[in-house]
């Protein structure tokens, strides 16, 4: 229930938010205004553009394959949804519970790529027909080297419960696996910190990441410049913002995903020093849900930031980032986190 | 009752486009609505209490199986507008061999004792799998996965041949 109730407007806010954002930090990067005209500072513009989009009229070309058309954005959002269904928010509202929490996650998100395939097929274009091939072999290259910097976490923790893997970082007396005999909460019993090499899981997730959404570097899918829009070119109105409303759910999924897997979920960063009790200060439900937000509005930005830093990879480029770099180095930590587990018990 | 009535909503996920894989003509319609067709039957793993089987079911047949399907029909030769048409053939043999085999599966299925009813679920199931794989069923993992890494370097070596 909390999926539909929180999380679908959260995801509607997110992306009002996100567009404004979005434009605002290009025009900062590139020296310019950005939006200025809607509002004070431009802040009414997307939902303007929300409002001009939903009376587009919702245009079915006579030539495409009826059925497929209509549904296939309806499965890429809901295939997306469904991964957030599993988010623990705080210790009380821990989404679904079920014991294989991440690997649903991961096995429904990927059902996103039938409906690009629906959409590439039979929008009956060229140009759709190969940016859902280009997005189709992209997202399933790229599921490889994010299923493997996953894995390395999972290993350290032993669950696939994300709750559970989000309560393991919060206070305890292991530094790298190790007992202390201290009292170790806060930011340093976050997976990265307990597993410094997870740093490096973490960029392949990340990068991974931005693969499975779409977002440049890796927007080859929707390249404007070589194939027009990519597997959307024949969708207007209502049904081409679901498709965008898919990428940002996306972008926000890979950022939950990041927080709770590597930067403790919905734990305070602040430790316990002394007397001074920061950490049991800022923990609670409310504090929960400020701290998991705010860390995934974090990744949201670097998104952003990467977005307007980077040119598009070519085709070949990216395909052996994948399978020649990120690949083989996904399998080496996994590798070192297996060693190390075996040696601390 | 909750559960029965699921139970019969996600058979009848199942049973609905295998019907329209059955008279369409259109093959990749049909390869899609196999994809709805596994959708169900992970449902059905669900209410059996099977939850990482059901999760594998998502993963590898619909995530995995289809995709391969709709590259393995895009891959062939055809113009974009036509999309694939078959014809349905030999109507009555189909139907005879088919009809034949559900009987004698049917029979099957009524002689055989199957336990009826939940298993109740202990502990974490992964980590159970997990340890059965590595000791009851040590030898069929094995051969699985040199199965799957004789696959794997085939498969790049044949990549390799057409390529050069």
């Amino acid at each position: 229930m909390i999926t539909f109730l929180f999380f679908l407007p959260f995801i509607l806010l997110i992306v009002v938010i996100g567009v404004y954002s979005e434009r605002k930090i290009a025009a900062f990067i590139q020296s310019r205004y950005g939006p200025m005209e809607v509002g004070p500072k431009g802040i009414i513009q997307s939902i303007a553009d929300l409002v001009k989009m939903l009376q587009k009229e919702d245009i079915k070309p006579d030539n495409v394959d009826k059925p497929l058309f209509l549904v296939a954005p309806l499965i890429v959002f809901a295939a997306i949804f469904a991964g957030f269904s599993v988010l623990p928010m705080t210790i009380e509202i821990g989404g679904a519970q079920i014991h294989t929490g991440l690997f649903f996650l991961l096995a429904i998100v990927s059902l996103d790529v039938l409906g690009i395939l629906m959409a590439g097929w039979g929008s009956n274009n060229k140009y759709s027909y190969y940016g859902a091939m280009r997005a189709v072999a992209q997202i399933v290259s790229y599921e490889i080297p994010l299923g493997l910097s996953v894995l390395g976490v999972v290993m350290f923790t032993q669950t696939l419960d994300l709750q559970e893997i989000s309560s393991q970082q919060g206070i305890g007396s292991l530094i790298f696996g190790l007992s202390t005999g201290y009292q170790v909460s806060g930011f340093l019993a976050w997976n990265v910190f307990q597993m410094p090499i997870l740093w490096v899981s973490f960029l392949i997730f990340f990068i991974a990441g931005l693969a499975e959404s779409n977002r440049t570097p890796f927007d080859l899918p929707e390249s404007e410049s070589e194939i027009i829009g990519g597997y959307h070119t024949e969708y207007s109105g209502f049904r081409w913002g679901i498709f965008m409303l898919s990428e940002y759910a996306m972008m926000l999924l890979v950022s939950f995903l990041a927080a709770i897997l590597f930067f403790g979920g919905w734990q305070t960063p602040f430790p316990n020093i002394g007397p001074l009790k920061l950490y049991d200060m800022t923990t609670g439900t409310e504090w929960g849900v400020f701290w998991l937000v705010l860390k995934v509005i974090g990744f949201i930005f670097i998104q952003i930031w990467i977005r307007w830093s980077y040119p598009r990879l070519r085709v070949d480029q990216l395909m052996s980032l994948s399978w020649k770099y990120l690949t083989p180095a996904s399998i080496i930590i996994l590798f070192i986190v297996g060693i190390w587990k075996l040696i601390i018990v | 009752m909750i559960t029965s009535i699921l139970t019969y909503i996600f058979t009848a996920i199942t049973i609905a486009p295998i019907v329209y894989i059955l008279i369409t003509k259109n093959v990749i319609r049909a390869v899609f609505s196999l994809a709805f067709s596994f959708l169900g039957l992970s449902g059905l793993y669900v209410l059996l209490n099977a939850e990482f089987m059901a999760v594998v079911q998502l993963l590898i047949y619909a995530g995995g199986i289809i995709v391969l399907m709709v590259f393995g029909l895009m891959l062939t030769k055809t113009t974009l507008n036509k999309g694939f048409i078959t014809q349905h053939r030999s109507l009555f043999f189909g139907s005879l061999v088919s009809f034949l085999l559900f009987i004698s599966l049917a029979a099957l299925a009524a002689q055989s004792r199957f336990k009826v009813g939940f298993i109740e679920q202990t502990g974490d199931p992964v980590a159970q799998i997990g340890q059965l794989f590595l000791t009851d069923f040590i030898i069929a993992f094995e051969v699985v996965a040199f199965l799957l890494l004789v696959a794997l370097v085939g498969a790049s070596y044949l990549a390799k041949k057409s390529g050069e």
